[in-house]
C-alpha cells in the first residue's frame, strides 16, 4: 500500500510541475505590459521600469518561472496589480467562500446520489427505477446556473426564504453563511447528483451480473443483503472515479454559480482579474484550481487502493 | 440490410423521442440561416418586453427583439460550437487512444495517458479563462476550450474499449496474416468500438451545449451581438422578477436540446448493446 | 427405507415459451455422489439452479423438490435463504470470478457462518480457518486475510468449497467444478469432494459434461439431453449396459479416434526450433530493476512435413507463448526458429511468404472472428500475405473451396459470424487457416471449448484435411485423450521446458518422466473393461 501511495504521489507532483509550466507559458503569451497598464498611458518609462522590478517582472522567463514557483511553495503568490495587496490574502479570503460551497455541493450530491442509484438498481425495470431514471435524465439536462436562477425566483423572490445573493462573511456567524450557500450548493449539486445516481445504478447492475453475486445468493444471503454487503462496495469503485472526474465539473460550475449569487469567491476574483488584466491573480487562481483537481484525483486514487485490494500490490 | 430493418423495427422509444427533440433544434438552427420571423439585429425599444402575440410568437426581449428569432439563431451558435468542439475532441482523442492501445504498456501509451491526465486537470472553464486572458473572449475560445477538454475523454474511452478488442483472438489472427498495428487499428479495432464512440459522441455533444451555455453566460463565449442561449440568460438575469419568460425560454431550449441528445445516446446504446451481447 | 436426500419430481423449467428442463425426476441418496451429465444446453445447470431457487429472471419452474422429505418449492424466498448455504451448498464453474474480489477469503467463508449461525465475525473467522484447513488451505500457509486475486484457480475453488461446506450442509451441488482447472488441479479437487462425502453424511450432486470424471466418483448417473433425462442408473451399470443411443454416442464420442493418417515414407523437416528462450522484462519500479520472467527456457523441437505433433502441458507452462513465437509474434531472447528453411523473426521484418507457410486455429470459437466482417472477408484475411494478391473473383473462389473443404457451403461466405454455432465457427476458423494452403497449422486448444460430439466431428475433419493436403499439425492441448487421438508424436511441457517427448502411444502408456506420469494419472478415465 505504501509503495502504491508513493507512486501516486510522484504522479501528483509531476502533474503539478507540468501544469504550472503550461499556465506560466500561457500567461507569458499575454500581450501588453501589466506595469504600463497599471500606471496608465502617461507614465514615465523609468517609473514603469521601477514598477516592473517591484512586481517581479524582470529577468529571463526561466528566472521568473522559478521565482513564481518557489514563491508559491512558500505561500507567496505575489502582489495583485490592481488591489496592491498580496494575492495570497485575496485568494485566502475568497477560498473561504468557494471551498465550503464546493464541499457542500459534493457532499450533497454524493449523499443524494448513492442511495438513489442503489434504490433504482434494486427496483430494476419497475416504477421506482423508471421514475429515478426519468428525473435524473432531466436533472442532467438542466444547466446549473439556469437552475440557480429559477431557485432564486422561487425561494428568494417569491417565498423570501433566502436572500437572492451576496455573502455575509464568516464574522456574521456560521449559520448565516451556510444559509447563504444553500441555494448555490443545491443548484450545483442537482446535475452532479443526477449523473452520479445514474452511474451508481449502472455500476450496481453491472456488479449484480457478476458470478460472485450468485455465489453470495447460494450462500443464503437475501437479495437485499447481497445488494448492501456485496454489490454496494464493489460498485463504489467505478463510482469513485466518477466522483473524482466530477470535481472538475464542480469547480467550473462553482465559478459560474458564484456569478448568479454574487458570491465573493474565486470565480468572481478570476473574472475581475481578467477584465482588469490583473494577470498574477488569474495565474494564481488558475493554478490553485488545477491543484485542487489534481489533489482530489490523488485522493480518489488512494481511496481506490483502499476499496480495491487488487490495486495495492502492483 | 436485414439487420438494419430489424434494428429499425425495434427502435427504443427513448431514441425516437431523442431524435425528434434533437432534430427540432437542428432544423430551427438550419432554417435560421435562411429565414427568421424577425431580424435579430433590429432593435425596437417601443416593442420591448411584449408578451407572446401573433406577431411575436414567444414575445420580445428588453430591446424589442423577437424571442423566437433569437432562440433560432442561438440554437445555431450553441449547436455549431458544440459540434465543432466535439469534432476536435474526437479527431484528436480517438487517434491518440488507438495509438496508446496499439502500444499498450509502452512508453508511448504512458505518454498519451499522462498527457491525458494533465489535460483532465484543467476544467473546460479554466481553459476558457486562460485562453480568454490571452486572446480575449470569443465564440472561438469556447470551441477551443470545450474541444481541448473533450480530447482526453475520447482518448480514454477509445483506449479502454480498444484494449478489450486487442485481447481478442481475431486480432492475433490478423497479426498472423501479417497485418501491422496501424492497419489492425483501422480495420479491426475501430469498427468494433464505433458503437461506444457514437454513444460517447452524443453525450459529449450534449455536455458541449451545456458548457457553451455556461461560458457564454459568464461572458467567455459568444460575444454580442451574436445571440446565444447562454448570453440571453445572462441578459435576462436582472429582469427575472418582472420578465421571467426571458430566462425561462432559453433555459427550456437548452434543456430540450440536451435532453434530446442524451435520450438519443441512451437509445443508441440500447439499440447497439444487445447485438454486442449476442456476439459474445 | 428413509426418504432420499434430494428428490426431484417432474421438474420443468420454462424460459418464455422455451422448455429448458422437461419433466425430470431424480433422487439422490444420503451420503452419495450423484452425477448429472450432459452437453452444453442440456439443462443440467438449470436443474440445479431450480432446486435452490436461483433461476435467472424470467425462468419459471414447476414440479416438486424435497430435501430430506421437506418440500423446497413451497418455501418463500426468506425461508429459501435459510436453506441455501445452510442445508444446501453450491459451487460453480468459474473460480476466477465466483469470489468477491474486494473481500478477504476468510471473511467470505465466515459470511456463511455469520448469516446462518448468527456468529460474531471473529468467532466465524475461527471456524472459517478450520474449514479452509479442511479443504487444504491451512491458515499458516494461506492466511485468512488473503484476497482471491492472490490465489490460483485451484485454491480459489477450494475457498468456494470451504464456504459451501462451512455449515456442513446435507447436500452439496457442484456445477462443473473442475472444468476451468488443469488436470492435476482437477484431480485434487475431485479427491477433496470425494473425501468430504466419504467422511460425513453429505450428498453431492456433481454436474459435468465429462463422463470420465463421473466414472471414478459417482455412485449413480443421469444423462441429460435437450432438457430430459434420457437414461439413469448405477454408474458402472450405465457404462457397461447403457440402453439409450445418446448415451452410447456420448461414450463413443468421448473416446473418438479418427482414422489414422498414413505418414509419407520420407519427410523433410518443416519446423525446427533450437534452444529457444522466451520471456519478457516486467516493468521496473522506482529504484528496482525490472524482473525477468522466462516463459520458455531452452526448448528444442522439430516437426516434419505432414506430421502431427502434440504439445501437452498445464496452464502457464509456456505452450501458448511458444506458439506465438513460432508464428513470429514474440521476439525470442535466444535460440532460433526455422520454418521450411527460413528463419522466423518477430515483427514486420519477417518475410510474408514465411508467414504464409503457417496458420493458427484458436480455442475460443467466439473471439476468433471480427463480428463486423462477413465470413468471406474473415476467411480471405490471410491473402494479405501473398505477394501477388488474388483478384476478387479468385479470392472468392478460394474462400468457397475452403468452406467446402471444412464441410460448409460456399453460400455461407456472405453471412456474419454470429449466425453460426460454436462447431461451425471452428470449421470457419479452420477454413481461414487453410485458405492460403499453409504447410503447418498450429491448433491451440482448438477443440477444447467444444462438446464431445462436435469435438469428434472436428477431429475427423482435421484428420481428413491432413490426408488431403499433407498438412503438418502442432496440436497444443491440455487434454491427453485428444492428443492421443490425433497426434503421432507428443511433447510434454512443464515450466517452460520440454520434459519428455516421443511417440504418443508410448509416452502416454509408459511415461518416463514423473511429471508425465502425474499428468496421465490425473486424467480422469473410464475404466477400459467398462466400455470394452
Amino acid at each position: 500500500m505504501l509503495s502504491y501511495i508513493l507512486s501516486r504521489l510522484v504522479a501528483l507532483l509531476a502533474s503539478l510541475a507540468v501544469a504550472s509550466v503550461v499556465i506560466f507559458v500561457m500567461i507569458e503569451m499575454v500581450p501588453g505590459d501589466p506595469a504600463a497598464f497599471m500606471l496608465g498611458l502617461n507614465a514615465a518609462p523609468d517609473t514603469v521600469a521601477a514598477l516592473r522590478a517591484e512586481l517581479g517582472l524582470g529577468g529571463s522567463p526561466v528566472e521568473r518561472y522559478l521565482r513564481w514557483v518557489t514563491g508559491m511553495v512558500q505561500g507567496d503568490f505575489g502582489i495583485s496589480y490592481t488591489y496592491q495587496v498580496p494575492v495570497a490574502e485575496l485568494v485566502a479570503a475568497r477560498l473561504m467562500v468557494s471551498l465550503p460551497l464546493a464541499v457542500m455541493a459534493l457532499l450533497l450530491s454524493t449523499l443524494i446520489a448513492l442511495p438513489v442509484g442503489l434504490y433504482a438498481a434494486s427496483r430494476r425495470g419497475r416504477a421506482g427505477d423508471w421514475s429515478v431514471m426519468g428525473i435524473t435524465q432531466l436533472g442532467i439536462a438542466i444547466p446549473n446556473f439556469w437552475f440557480a436562477m429559477i431557485l432564486v425566483v422561487i425561494f428568494a423572490i417569491q417565498l423570501r426564504w433566502f436572500s437572492a445573493g451576496g455573502f455575509p462573511g464568516w464574522d456574521a456567524g456560521v449559520l448565516a453563511c451556510l444559509k447563504a450557500l444553500i441555494l448555490p450548493a443545491v443548484a450545483l449539486a442537482l446535475p452532479q447528483a443526477s449523473i452520479l445516481a445514474r452511474v451508481m445504478r449502472s455500476a450496481v447492475l453491472e456488479v449484480l451480473d457478476q458470478d460472485y453475486i450468485r455465489t453470495a445468493r447460494a450462500k443464503g444471503l437475501s437479495h437485499r443483503r447481497t445488494l448492501t454487503d456485496h454489490a454496494f462496495r464493489n460498485a463504489l469503485i467505478p463510482v469513485l472515479t466518477i466522483i473524482g472526474l466530477q470535481f472538475s465539473f464542480l469547480i467550473a460550475g462553482a465559478i459560474i454559480i458564484e456569478n448568479v449569487f454574487f458570491l465573493p469567491g474565486l470565480g468572481r476574483l478570476v473574472f475581475q482579474g481578467i477584465t482588469q488584466r490583473d494577470l498574477i491573480v488569474v495565474e494564481s487562481v488558475v493554478m490553485l484550481l488545477v491543484f485542487a483537481v489534481i489533489l482530489v484525483n490523488f485522493m480518489v486514487d488512494i481511496a481506490y487502493g483502499i476499496a480495491d485490494p487488487r490495486l495495492r500490490r502492483q | 440490410m436485414r439487420q438494419v430493418t430489424s434494428a429499425f423495427v425495434k427502435m427504443p422509444t427513448s431514441l425516437i423521442v431523442g431524435i425528434m427533440l434533437t432534430s427540432l433544434f437542428l432544423v430551427a438552427a438550419l432554417v435560421s440561416f435562411l429565414w427568421t420571423p424577425h431580424a435579430v439585429e433590429s432593435l425596437n425599444i417601443a416593442a420591448r418586453l411584449q408578451p407572446p402575440s401573433g406577431d411575436h410568437l414567444l414575445g420580445t426581449d428588453h430591446f424589442g427583439r423577437d424571442m423566437l428569432s433569437m432562440l433560432m439563431v442561438g440554437a445555431r451558435t450553441s449547436i455549431a460550437v458544440a459540434i465543432v468542439a466535439v469534432g476536435i475532441g474526437m479527431g484528436l482523442g480517438v487517434p491518440l487512444g488507438l495509438l496508446a492501445a496499439a502500444h499498450r504498456g509502452g512508453w508511448l501509451d504512458d505518454l498519451v495517458m499522462r498527457g491525458n491526465d494533465l489535460v483532465f486537470a484543467f476544467p473546460s472553464l479554466v481553459i476558457a479563462i486562460l485562453i480568454t486572458a490571452v486572446f480575449g473572449p470569443s465564440a472561438f475560445n469556447a470551441i477551443l476550450a470545450i474541444g481541448i477538454f473533450n480530447m482526453p475523454v475520447f482518448a480514454r474511452v477509445t483506449r479502454g474499449s480498444a484494449l478489450a478488442v486487442w485481447t481478442q483472438d481475431f486480432i492475433l489472427a490478423a497479426r498472423v496474416s501479417g497485418k501491422g498495428a496501424a492497419r489492425i487499428s483501422v480495420e479491426h479495432i475501430l469498427p468494433n468500438i464505433a458503437n461506444v464512440l457514437i454513444v460517447q459522441g452524443t453525450i459529449q455533444f450534449s455536455l458541449g451545449i451545456l458548457a457553451e451555455a455556461g461560458l457564454s453566460y459568464v461572458g467567455l463565449g459568444a460575444q454580442p451581438p451574436l445571440p446565444s442561449w447562454g448570453r440571453m440568460l445572462a441578459d435576462s438575469q436582472t429582469m427575472i422578477s418582472f420578465a421571467p419568460h426571458l430566462a425561462v425560454l432559453p433555459g427550456l431550449a437548452i434543456i430540450a436540446t440536451v435532453l434530446g441528445l442524451n435520450l438519443t445516446g441512451d437509445g443508441l446504446r440500447d439499440l447497439l448493446d444487445p447485438r454486442l451481447r449476442r456476439q459474445r | 427405507m428413509s426418504a432420499p436426500r434430494l428428490a426431484i419430481e417432474g421438474l420443468s423449467v420454462r424460459i418464455g415459451d422455451m422448455t429448458v428442463v422437461d419433466r425430470i425426476t431424480l433422487s439422490i441418496g444420503a451420503g452419495k455422489v450423484f452425477g448429472l451429465a450432459g452437453e452444453s444446453g442440456s439443462g443440467k445447470s438449470m436443474t440445479a439452479l431450480a432446486a435452490i431457487g436461483l433461476l435467472p429472471q424470467g425462468a419459471v419452474r414447476s414440479g416438486a423438490a424435497r430435501l430430506d422429505g421437506n418440500d423446497l418449492f413451497g418455501l418463500d424466498e426468506a425461508a429459501m435463504c435459510g436453506v441455501r448455504g445452510r442445508h444446501i451448498g453450491m459451487i460453480f464453474q468459474e473460480p476466477m470470478t465466483a469470489l468477491n474480489p474486494v473481500r478477504s477469503i476468510g471473511d467470505q467463508v465466515a459470511e456463511t457462518l455469520v448469516i446462518h449461525a448468527g456468529m460474531h465475525r471473529q468467532a466465524a473467522r475461527d471456524v472459517a480457518a478450520d474449514r479452509l484447513d479442511r479443504v487444504g488451505l491451512p491458515a499458516d500457509r494461506i492466511g485468512l486475510d488473503r484476497y482471491p486475486h492472490e490465489l490460483s484457480g485451484g485454491q480459489r475453488q477450494r475457498v468456494m468449497i470451504a464456504q459451501a461446506i462451512a455449515l456442513q450442509p446435507a447436500l452439496l451441488i457442484a456445477d462443473e467444478p473442475t472444468t476451468a482447472l488443469d488436470v492435476t488441479t482437477q484431480a485434487g479437487i475431485l479427491d477433496l469432494l470425494g473425501g468430504l462425502v466419504a467422511e460425513g453424511d453429505m450428498s453431492l450432486l456433481l454436474i459435468t459434461h465429462d463422463l470420465a470424471v463421473l466414472a471414478g466418483l459417482s455412485s449413480s448417473i443421469a444423462v441429460m439431453k435437450d432438457g430430459r433425462i434420457v437414461e439413469t442408473g448405477e454408474t458402472e451399470t450405465l457404462f457397461r449396459h447403457h440402453s439409450h443411443a445418446y448415451t452410447a454416442s456420448l461414450l463413443a464420442a468421448s473416446n473418438h479416434r479418427p482414422q489414422a493418417v498414413p505418414l509419407p515414407d520420407k519427410a523433410d523437416p518443416l519446423l525446427r526450433i533450437e534452444d529457444l528462450r522466451l520471456g519478457y522484462r516486467g516493468r521496473g519500479r522506482l529504484f528496482r530493476a525490472a524482473p525477468l520472467s522466462e516463459a520458455v527456457r531452452g526448448v528444442s523441437l522439430s516437426v516434419d512435413e505432414g506430421e502431427s505433433v502434440g504439445l501437452v502441458g498445464e496452464s502457464g507452462c509456456g505452450k501458448s507463448t511458444l506458439a506465438r513465437a513460432i508464428l513470429g509474434l514474440e521476439p525470442p531472447r535466444g535460440g532460433s526458429i526455422t520454418l521450411a528453411g527460413t528463419a522466423v523473426t518477430a515483427g514486420q521484418m519477417m518475410p510474408a511468404h514465411t508467414r504464409a507457410a503457417m496458420q493458427i486455429v484458436f480455442q475460443d470459437p467466439y473471439g476468433s472472428f471480427n463480428p463486423r466482417h462477413p465470413v468471406e472477408r474473415l476467411v480471405a484475411e490471410p491473402f494479405h500475405l501473398l505477394d501477388d494478391a488474388p483478384t476478387r473473383a479468385e479470392a472468392s473462389r478460394a474462400v468457397g473451396a475452403a468452406l467446402e473443404a471444412v464441410g460448409l457451403s460456399p453460400q455461407d461466405a456472405g453471412k456474419y459470424i454470429h449466425e453460426f454455432s460454436g462447431g461451425q465457427r471452428q470449421r470457419i476458423a479452420i477454413a481461414r487457416a487453410l485458405v492460403i494452403r499453409p504447410k503447418l497449422i498450429i491448433l491451440d486448444e482448438a477443440v477444447s471449448a467444444l462438446d464431445v460430439s462436435i469435438r469428434a466431428q472436428i477431429l475427423d475433419l482435421l484428420a481428413g484435411l491432413r490426408r488431403e493436403f499433407g498438412l503438418a499439425y502442432l496440436f497444443i492441448s491440455h487434454d491427453l485423450g485428444v492428443v492421443r487421438a490425433i497426434t503421432e508424436r507428443v511433447l510434454v511441457m512443464k515450466d517452460g521446458a520440454i520434459v519428455e517427448s516421443g511417440e504418443t502411444e508410448r509416452v502416454l502408456a509408459s511415461p518416463a518422466h514423473p511429471y508425465t506420469a502425474e499428468l496421465v494419472a490425473a486424467s480422469p478415465q473410464i475404466p477400459q473393461e467398462w466400455v470394452a
